[in-house]
């Protein structure tokens, strides 16, 4: 009836996470955060292009989660999800609130955490020329580009986060793209000439 | 763009994201250039893409700081001392209470049996399908020794630390001993 469980522990679903930490285990919630972080943040900074800022959202968006973790229900889909549902409508919320997005020749000057890491000055220029692009794109095509071709989402998946169906997906998916392409081959372009 | 190139442009973006195309799409681009000139375009674009994601994030400890206070403003920290203070003063007063309403002396059990639970004598035995839970305490030895455990430490004031199955009517029923401390 009773057992000491003397194996090795099993990494802890979200579920037990959630619970644990709406029982005031701080350490429940550190991993969560842990776990959680990459793909907020990487929505965040490319839904934005902006690092300081995908910061302050993704930050939000765990601070929110500490407040609000009664409304995760995970009999209806994974915590991610949900995560990635709450980091838009963070997005969404700096957009209605006014908060300008960089003008494009002033997010080449701004600082970007990945240029410290880019392997050559040609990838460089052409991630931000990228990021740059994206950043261009309406809102409601550049989430089909993050969600799709960034973060590896299916269509399905990414209908569900967008709260839309999968054709408005694959629509506003090609439409980027078609958007993209022209833009990107031209800096290529660009970039060849220099 | 030819007019009739229209249906192949998603297959073909599709294929650039790594799905296979269809037969139809294939014999389509063998006849023509702005199609093949497409796929290309978005082959590059997808290659870059690729790349982006890719590119390193910012380590989360960066950010973990101002998170972790968020959760401490609304959550409150609980105290581990006052909690084991607590539990240490609701296993007392449990044990007490079995001790009172079992008004003989009860034999003397061992504690060095670590696989399970050591039944508290003349405390009605758990039947399998009654629901329990098992509380983590602290408990002195002199409290074990007044409710008829032999505990073999010359300390009365040392500490067991030990699991308590405590049954729904909140009665200590077993205490499980995980490790004994001196206080002095």
């Amino acid at each position: 009836m009773i057992e000491r469980n003397m194996g090795e522990p099993e990494p802890s679903s979200d579920r037990d996470l959630v619970d644990r930490f709406c029982h005031g285990d701080r350490d429940a919630f550190a991993a969560i955060y842990h776990r959680h972080f990459p793909a907020v943040h990487r929505f965040a900074f490319y839904m934005t292009n902006d690092a300081p800022r995908a910061g302050e959202i993704t930050q939000d968006v765990f601070i929110w989660l500490a407040g609000h973790a009664v409304q995760f229900d995970a009999a209806r889909g994974h915590l991610g999800a949900f995560l990635g549902g709450v980091a838009r409508k963070f997005v969404h919320r700096q957009q209605r609130q006014g908060q300008r997005w960089l003008p494009l020749e002033e997010v080449s000057g701004s600082q970007s955490h990945a240029a410290d890491f880019a392997v050559g000055l040609e990838r460089e220029q052409e991630a931000a020329g990228l990021r740059k692009a994206i950043a261009a794109l309406p809102a409601r095509y550049r989430e089909a580009v993050v969600l799709c071709d960034l973060e590896g989402k299916s269509y399905e998946e990414a209908a569900a986060a967008m709260e839309c169906v999968v054709g408005t997906v694959r629509s506003r998916l090609f439409r980027a793209r078609e958007l993209l392409a022209r833009k990107f081959q031209g800096n290529r372009e660009r970039q060849k000439c220099l | 763009m030819f007019v009739n190139c229209k249906p192949y442009r998603n297959s073909l973006m599709d294929w650039a994201r790594g799905n296979t195309p269809d037969p139809p799409v294939l014999a389509h681009l063998a006849e023509c250039s702005a199609c093949a000139q497409f796929l290309e375009e978005q082959r590059a674009l997808s290659g870059a893409m690729g790349r982006l994601a890719k590119e390193p994030l910012p380590p989360a400890q960066q950010f973990e700081a101002r998170v972790m206070a968020g959760f401490d403003k609304v959550r409150p920290a609980r105290r581990p001392v006052l909690r084991w203070v607590l539990g240490g003063a609701l296993a007392a007063s449990v044990l007490l209470g079995a001790l009172l309403t079992n008004r003989s002396v009860p034999p003397a059990a061992p504690i060095a049996d670590e696989a399970g639970f050591i039944p508290i004598p003349y405390t009605i035995p758990l039947s399998a399908q009654e629901p329990f839970t098992v509380w983590r305490m602290e408990i002195p030895v002199a409290r074990l020794r007044a409710v008829g455990y032999r505990v073999p430490a010359p300390d009365p004031a040392a500490i067991v630390e030990a699991d308590v199955l405590v049954s729904q009517d909140g009665r200590a029923r077993a205490v499980r001993p995980i490790s004994i401390s001196s206080l002095n």
